[in-house]
């Protein structure tokens, strides 16, 4: 048995049905990232796992012992929350040590903990301070550090960096990589950031609707996507994702489309050509000059314009008219409902 | 805006002839007239304060001294008088007592509104705040024949009762708007952290509802110890408060007037004094949050 | 919540307050319905027969029903405009900032908690006794004749009292309400060119008016009970020209000892007040979340 395993899980609002027969299995010291759009249902998800949402049906298990029916002050998971939930009337110290003291712990035990884990993340000036008196980055330094203090069985972030700007959320996901490299903790954190969770997870949980899409690798994820949804939801821009009825153009390069399918392509994977080539024929609409690479977007008819993706930077402007070649094996093909007929060549991407 | 204002001078000048003066002039204005019209208001209650001090030949004469020697030998005498005392004394048992029981009861009902929410819970308010609309003298006969019969017409307990069940509805409310106001996650922390139903209580909702609680408490000793329908109503010698031996004295000839005023201030002081602080908790309180 | 935590925690915590307030709301309720259909007197008891509507008739037929009626309505109606009117413009007075405008404010609320019958005291003996009273010496002063307002104005002496303790709720209320005024709004307003008199009509008054009717509706239902002011000034007096419906109730029930009129008394003020409440009510309902 798996170290944390979710047995068809589901979870009822009223007459909504949330989460609709999860099954997870997650080993010891993985870090697992749930992923998905809002009201995917992967807040709802980790909140079942915390204990903060009763479980309507199926079975949760840790570490062997069935853990459906405990409270969660029982469970022994430690839990950090979007917006920290530091206690405001309690200093640092006494924020990382609360539950240590609940527990009734030896205080000279609690100390050492407590000053090693502030150590590890840079808080030993601020112990004697209130969450008032921090910032938004030592406040979630804080948060982090009541969770590691306890050294619980699993860690649960819930989006922690969602509240922080943007230089200080990738220095911080540096840290909390590192932390898990450092302290090798079972870990699921949940984000809706796909840059966060490619770069985290050694397994990604894409989630839709309560239901989940694929769990694998990030780059099994990225690389073979098991639907449409998948395919698009990994992967920045999103993958170009066309019905093979709006450009029969492509059916010279790529074979067996199912009927009614679709065909995915990444950005990469497309080039540019002068107009005459290629297999499609399209206007530039949007040049987006990124310095390193430079994302090209061109309307071939479709519903939405195809973005290319080059690291040189072509001499293009808005409105001229190019061709666009296909890397034929770098198609992933979809049939009507979505399903993945056919990935991507393991040699191409 | 504010460095314009201490330049200001004193008479503001009509006609304004620059910009920058006629803004003065407003600011000024608006100042004078601000603080003019405030201790307008005031003014009886000044002139309350300043009665007390003065003698009892000083406090009929007309027209009025406005400078004299303050005396406290009105405040004196009222402190001797044993029937003050003890109205006095049951003005702070039934307040105090009304509060404290009013809060026992309360509180566990705000709570359990706020992190208990249920369908029926907007319901639930709506209908404690409407019992708190009905006017005390739709209530005056039932209530009195119920005191007679249970002997507790001139009793403290039964001011207690009465200011209690007065006052509940306002308290509920302003302890679950209090109380909604602790974030829920920060319950959740102490859930994860290992607090059970009873740990959240001592060492989150406690703590971070205190400040609510003395408020809504605070509020609420104001209204019972200013509370006069049915202090008048259901109470004689024995269970008078002060809002009643004030009333006792409707008309007395014009030589206590000066120790009435001693003792009215002493009625009053206290009170205002924790109006100023509560001022927000009023407007809350009062109109049940339907201003913002 | 946890599966653990039973579900009738909650049911637990609430019902003492439910239960006492549900007594006290059925139980006066009842007993005043009873009341009002029987005859009785508080220092007969015993006799108790059941006369139907009668009390009800007796009531509504007492020469001073009308008056009290009256009355009641002449106070509720000028208590709320003097409150409103001078409230709006206090609060306006004081919403910009000035020196001490916070030791103002404090100040302005000090009249709401005055003891109402220490309030009515400091009226009567203070401010209006025609010898030494302040309102006379101010008449002195400026050669008039001091009015006795307690025997000849009774009910106007009766309204300035109430007037003076609500202003400043009225005024608090207002000065809340204009602190949520978007001021980027007032800007843009006189940026197009608004002039004090316009923003008055189109940004304040308009951003005031949901205050104004809470301000009314609240005190149309405290209003409806004024009763100690009365009880220690005037007694009501001279003759009923100061009675209101409030006072009409307890001088039948506690004066001529008339529970059962009183009752039907007091069922008619409680439907006045429910009428008034259910729209407050429906008011807050909708600011609640």
């Amino acid at each position: 048995m798996a170290f944390l395993e979710l047995r068809n899980v589901e979870k009822f609002f009223g007459s909504l049905r949330a989460i609709k027969g999860v099954n997870l299995s997650i080993e010891k010291g993985e870090f697992i990232v749930f992923v998905g759009p809002s009201g995917c249902g992967k807040s709802t998800l980790l909140r079942l796992i915390a204990g903060l949402e009763t479980i309507d049906s199926g079975s949760l298990h840790l570490d062997g012992r069935d853990i459906t029916d405990r409270p969660s002050s029982k469970r022994d998971l430690a839990m950090v929350f979007q917006s920290y939930a530091l206690y405001p009337h309690m200093s640092v110290a006494d924020n990382m040590s609360f539950a240590l003291r609940l527990a009734k712990a030896d205080p000279k035990v609690i100390e050492e903990k407590v000053q090693r884990a502030a150590q590890i993340l840079n808080l030993v000036p601020y112990l004697k301070r209130t969450p008032r008196e921090l910032s938004g980055g030592q406040r979630q330094r804080v948060a982090i550090g009541r969770a590691i203090v306890r050294s619980p069985k699993v860690f649960l972030f819930d989006e922690p960096l969602s509240n922080l700007d943007a230089a200080l959320r990738g220095q911080t996901r540096v840290e909390i990589a590192k932390l898990h490299r450092d302290l090798g903790a079972t870990t699921i954190y949940v984000t809706h950031d796909q840059v966060e969770a490619m770069t985290l997870a050694h397994r990604v949980v894409v989630l839709r609707d309560g239901m989940i899409e694929q769990v694998g690798t990030p780059l099994e994820l990225y690389d073979r996507p098991a639907n449409q949804f998948v395919a698009q939801f990994i992967g920045t821009p999103q993958m170009n994702v066309v019905p093979i009825a709006d450009l029969p153009q492509l059916q010279s390069a790529v074979k067996d489309v199912p009927a009614g399918g679709f065909v995915g392509l990444r950005p990469e994977s497309i080039t540019l050509r002068p107009a005459g080539s290629g297999h499609v024929r399209g206007t530039v609409e949007l040049v987006e000059a990124l310095g390193a690479e430079t994302l090209i977007y061109v309307n071939a008819g479709t519903k939405t314009p195809l973005v290319a993706r080059q690291s040189t930077r072509p001499a293009v402007h808005v409105g001229d008219t190019v061709g666009i070649e296909i890397d034929a094996a770098a198609a992933h093909l979809f049939d009507a409902q979505g399903r993945v007929a056919r990935s991507a060549a393991a040699s191409a991407h | 805006m504010s460095r314009t204002m201490q330049s200001a001078s004193a008479v503001p000048q009509a006609g304004a002839a620059r910009r920058k003066k006629a803004f003065d002039g407003i600011g000024a204005v608006r100042a004078v007239a601000a603080w003019g019209v405030t201790l307008l208001i005031i003014f009886p209650i000044l002139f309350l304060a300043m009665t007390a001090f003065k003698t009892e030949l000083q406090a009929i004469e007309v027209p009025t001294h406005w400078f004299f020697t303050p005396t406290l030998e009105n405040f004196r005498e009222v402190q001797e008088r044993s029937d003050y005392l003890l109205y006095a004394k049951n003005s702070l048992i039934t307040s105090i007592g009304s509060t404290l029981l009013g809060l026992a009861i309360a509180a566990p009902a705000a709570y359990s509104m706020a992190f208990f929410r249920s369908k029926r819970t907007r319901d639930i308010l709506m209908w404690m705040l409407s019992t708190k609309m009905m006017p005390a003298v739709g209530a005056l006969v039932p209530v009195y024949a119920l005191a007679q019969r249970s002997a507790l017409l001139d009793t403290r307990t039964g001011l207690i009762i009465i200011f209690t069940l007065s006052n509940l509805p306002i308290m509920v409310w302003m302890l679950y708007s209090y109380f909604k106001d602790i974030p829920n996650e920060i319950l959740e922390a102490a859930r994860m952290d290992g607090a059970g139903v009873w740990g959240e209580f001592r060492f989150v909702l406690l703590p971070l509802g205190m400040g609510g609680l003395a408020s809504t408490g605070l509020l609420c000793l104001v209204l019972a110890w200013n509370e006069a329908f049915w202090a008048l109503n259901l109470t004689a010698a024995n269970a008078g408060t002060l809002a009643a031996l004030i009333a006792s004295y409707s008309s007395p000839e014009g030589l206590f007037w000066a120790k009435l005023s001693a003792a009215s201030l002493l009625a009053i002081a206290p009170i205002v004094v924790f109006g100023w602080f509560s001022q927000k908790q009023l407007v809350q309180g009062l109109t049940f949050g339907a201003v913002k | 919540m946890q599966r653990s935590a039973p579900r009738f925690l909650p049911r637990l915590l609430l019902a003492p307050a439910v239960t006492t307030l549900f007594l006290w709301m059925i139980v006066p309720l009842v007993m005043t319905i009873y009341f009002s259909l029987i005859r009785y007197n508080l220092m007969q008891p015993g006799e108790n027969e059941f006369i139907g509507l009668a009390n009800f008739e007796f009531f509504l037929t007492d020469p001073s029903f009308t008056t009290s009626v009256i009355n009641s309505l002449q106070l509720i109606g000028s208590v709320i405009v003097i409150t409103v009117i001078g409230g709006i413009a206090l609060a306006l007075l004081v919403n910009d900032p000035f020196p001490g405008r916070g030791f103002v404010r404090m100040l302005l609320i000090s009249p709401f908690f005055v003891m109402p019958t220490v309030n009515a005291l400091m009226w009567k003996h203070m401010m209006m006794n025609p010898i030494y009273g302040v309102f006379a010496q101010v008449a002195h002063f400026l050669g008039a004749e001091p009015i006795d307002f307690m025997a000849d104005w009774p009910l106007l002496s009766i309204i300035i009292m109430v007037a003076w303790q609500w202003l400043p709720f009225a005024c608090l209320i207002f000065i809340t309400a204009l602190a949520s005024m978007n001021r980027e709004q007032l800007e843009a307003a006189r940026m197009d060119g608004a002039g004090y008199l316009q923003q008055l009509r189109y940004m304040y008054l308009p951003h005031l008016a949901r205050s104004i009717a809470v301000v009314i509706m609240i005190e149309m239902i405290f209003l409806i009970s004024v009763f100690a002011e009365i009880f220690t000034t005037t007694g009501g007096g001279p003759g009923d020209a100061s009675t209101n419906l409030a006072f009409l109730i307890f001088k039948q029930a506690l004066l001529n000892f008339d529970a059962g009129v009183a009752s039907a008394g007091a069922l008619l003020a409680v439907v006045l007040a429910n009428i008034v409440a259910i729209f407050l009510i429906r008011m807050i309902g909708k600011n609640l979340d």
